[in-house]
């Protein structure tokens, strides 16, 4: 199953419904949408796009339990995702014991290194959002490696490659290409989704595509390229899933299963 | 050094409104952003070659060897515009036969390829 980590939200539901579609059509299954601020949040929670009540699932936790996310009028399932862009560090903080409560996946983006470093340290942020190469320039070897021992993923867009031309594409490769060295995908978790700024539909590639250009271009061996894609976006929604339908109960303990019969007996006793 | 074999690449490409496109100037704008980008030594490469191409559906099969099959999906995917309208290039499937390439186009699209041209 391959996902598109970020599509930006746009509060009219024909353009979006259209966004989507094209999604579906090049080739992905689901997607994380980008939402930016507090009333992004609650018109997309209250929207046809997403499930008002939680959603049945089977255990065990798969990729196929992220389609049941999938609403009626959808040809994908969506996953919510607030992106937060604080100015300082106790802003943050603030903002992320506000956030920890909601229905979604907390990212943060930040020019400043020490709000990343705060960032990638807390348990609560499930991203970085990299996207562009100012935010990829902050990124130090410290944030990666807090990041990299908190799960945290790191999300980049190859948007802006697509967009421009000339030296400017070759600044954004030289950007991503240290990073790459930086920060190696065989032991960082990326994820890599269209770029939330540009809300042209029209620059967003299919998964083949991105592997292929991973592969050709950035050395990333194949089965790599396709783990950035697949695997991570998974293990991202599946902990949001956990966290949704409250199996999560603290770090290393969670449900796994629910036999409904015995709870029931259980419960009658 | 690697046995070289040929791949056929299955692909469409998406538009906001129904436009119809020559082969050539497919071929064209495929070759020229393999050259831009990859530099000549990649291209000479690559052998080039639209086998099948449908105008009306925009679907269409390409012929390359296995070894550059990446480095003509990424031109592919780096091409934004085609007469000045938007594109999006979808690599549908890579196989190493015309015969499978062919049941696939006429599974998935429910449309019959066209003839191969005469040269």
């Amino acid at each position: 199953m391959f996902i598109n980590s970020c599509i930006p939200w746009s509060n009219e539901p024909t353009n979006f419904l259209k966004n989507i579609s094209l999604c579906h059509q090049i080739g992905y299954q689901a997607a994380i949408v980008d939402l930016n601020s507090k009333s992004d949040y609650q018109d997309f929670i209250k929207s046809d796009f997403f499930p008002k009540n939680i959603p049945k699932i089977r255990f065990p936790l798969s990729a196929e339990t992220i389609l049941n996310y999938r609403t009626k009028i959808t040809p994908i399932s969506l996953i919510p995702r607030v992106t937060l862009n604080p100015e300082n560090q106790q802003s943050l903080k603030k903002e992320l014991s506000v956030w920890k409560e909601r229905r979604c996946l907390i990212a943060v983006k930040s020019l400043n290194k020490e709000i990343l470093e705060v960032a990638a340290r807390d348990g609560r942020v499930d991203l970085l959002s990299v996207a562009t190469i100012d935010y990829q320039k902050s990124l130090t070897k410290g944030i990666i490696s807090l990041a990299r021992q908190n799960e945290c993923f790191l999300d980049i867009s190859l948007t802006p490659l697509i967009e421009y031309e000339h030296y400017k594409r070759t600044k954004i490769l030289r950007v991503l290409y240290r990073l790459f060295l930086k920060a190696k995908p065989s032991a960082n978790k990326y994820i890599i989704g269209s770029d939330s700024n540009n809300k042209n539909p029209w620059l967003m590639r299919g998964p083949k595509e991105t592997i292929s250009f991973l592969y050709s271009v950035c050395n990333i061996p194949e089965f790599q390229a396709k783990k950035i894609l697949s695997n991570n976006p998974e293990d991202i929604i599946l902990r949001f899933i956990k966290r949704d339908q409250k199996l999560f109960i603290e770090p290393g303990v969670e449900i796994v299963d629910i036999i409904e019969e015995r709870a029931e007996g259980g419960l009658n006793k | 050094m690697k046995y070289i074999r040929q791949r056929y690449i299955l692909f469409e490409i998406i538009t906001p409104k129904k436009k119809i496109f020559d082969k050539e100037l497919i071929i064209k704008a495929i070759g020229k952003k393999l050259i831009k980008f990859f530099g000549e030594y990649i291209t000479f490469k690559v052998g080039l070659w639209m086998i099948r191409w449908d105008p009306l559906n925009q679907i269409g099969i390409i012929r390359v060897d296995n070894i550059s099959k990446y480095h003509l999906i990424t031109a592919m995917m780096l091409i934004k515009e085609l007469n000045s309208t938007p594109v999006i290039f979808h690599t549908r499937i890579t196989s190493g036969t015309i015969k499978k390439t062919l049941n696939i186009w006429r599974q998935t699209f429910s449309t019959l390829p066209p003839r191969r041209e005469k040269s």
